[in-house]
């Protein structure tokens, strides 16, 4: 849970309350970094199962 | 369990600063917001979603984004805006994963692809602008209730563009049904603009060598380009669906280098996106993190029951599917 508080923390807004959304860096690197370093570690899973169980998957949902 | 939603949480407080007056926290089916405003999603509600998706995604191969960003706001009440800017930015994932398995498996034409990015920033900066003018909005008296504008207009739109997309599947199984039954099918109607447009040449004319078309209108290229970042951008939907017809049809790139060209634009179109999103606070980590690992998990089971489950019979209850998303969505509107 520690890296999803980590998250929460770097989501908040740098702005002061009732301001509108102001993004932090991290923020907006994180939002780019994480799927797409999610979507190649699942990329290898997928591909080492298709080897191991001798299958053919598919790719990404969309 | 439930997930605590961050920037979800932010508009919430943001845009109805009544909820963190109350006493009680508000609790749905599958969501609760506590007095201090903070919006937590079941974990059992998302992940059944993230199936679901996947699975119709990966079963009829036809994406399922405009699907997922309305399921998001009805299962857990989570703003249009933080929904469109979550799918977006799930969409990296996806086209990462996409890019990674099929890379060879077609080609890619870097410079229209390059020039259809172009387009689609345009797009996005469009879309997403208009998603900012909603976002600010306020509501607004509807049968005596005072409504979100942003609620209002995006339940419109997504109820509008799933009618129109269950409209065109019905008819696609009608006549798939009618073919087997030996009635040949008529040219598409996308197949007859398409040789229209492609008859317009508004300079400047360039040539495309590695898709094999001589010369066209750069502004077609351009205008695909916007149309689908601004689908993008405003719905969170890949915008595939137009942009693949539309190369083919209407700028005349064969099939195989459309599906490469496809990939590699889509994970540029959703970088860009999730960049402009996520400066306007509409990308929710926790949530993207979800949805990426429970669609991916989804379409996989739906490829491999493909076979069992495809077929013109099934696609039509991918249509009720989209016509009981419709209603829940009117429901949810009138009676919250």
């Amino acid at each position: 849970m520690d890296f999803f508080s980590w998250l929460a923390k770097i989501s908040q807004s740098a702005a002061p309350p009732g301001q509108p959304f102001a993004a932090r860096w991290l923020y907006v690197a994180m939002a780019l970094v994480i799927p797409a370093v999610i979507g190649a570690v699942l990329a290898g899973i997928l591909r080492v199962l298709e080897k191991a169980f001798g299958i053919r998957l598919g790719g990404g949902s969309v | 369990m439930s997930i605590p939603l961050p920037t979800a949480s932010f508009w919430i407080k943001y845009l109805h600063p009544e909820i963190v007056r109350l006493a009680e926290p508000v609790v749905g089916w599958f969501y609760t917001i506590s007095p201090s405003g903070e919006l937590s999603v079941s974990l059992g509600a998302l992940t059944i979603l993230g199936l679901f998706i996947g699975l119709m995604a990966g079963s009829f191969g036809v994406g399922s984004g405009f699907l997922m960003t309305p399921l998001l706001n009805l299962v857990g009440n989570i703003p249009y805006n933080v929904a469109i800017g979550s799918d977006v930015a799930h969409m990296v994932g996806s086209a990462t994963i996409s890019q990674m398995r099929q890379r060879g498996m077609g080609y890619v034409d870097y410079k229209l692809g390059l020039l259809l990015f172009v387009g689609s920033v345009i797009g996005v900066e469009i879309g997403v602008f208009l998603m900012q003018l909603l976002k600010f909005a306020g509501e607004i008296a509807v049968f005596g209730h005072d409504l979100s504008l942003m609620q209002l207009i995006m339940t419109l739109v997504f109820a509008l563009l799933l009618g129109w997309i269950g409209l065109m599947m019905y008819r696609e199984t009608r006549a798939s049904l009618r073919m087997a039954t030996g009635v040949t099918a008529p040219e598409e109607p996308m197949a007859m603009a398409g040789s229209r447009l492609q008859t317009i040449n508004l300079p400047p004319m360039i040539a495309l060598p590695v898709s094999g078309v001589e010369s066209i209108s750069l502004w077609l290229i351009i205008g695909v380009g916007l149309a689908s970042g601004l689908l993008t951008g405003f719905l969170g939907v890949s915008g595939a669906f137009i942009r693949m017809p539309a190369m083919i049809y209407v700028l005349g790139v064969p099939t195989v280098v459309s599906i490469g060209t496809n990939l590699f634009e889509l994970l540029i179109l959703a970088l860009y996106a999730t960049f402009t999103h996520s400066l306007a606070g509409n990308v929710d980590l926790p949530l993207v993190i979800v949805l990426l690992i429970t669609t991916t998990v989804g379409n996989q089971i739906g490829v491999l029951l493909q076979k069992r489950l495809v077929g013109p019979r099934s696609l039509q209850v991918y249509v009720v599917i989209i016509f009981v998303t419709i209603l829940l969505m009117i429901l949810k509107f009138f009676f919250g």
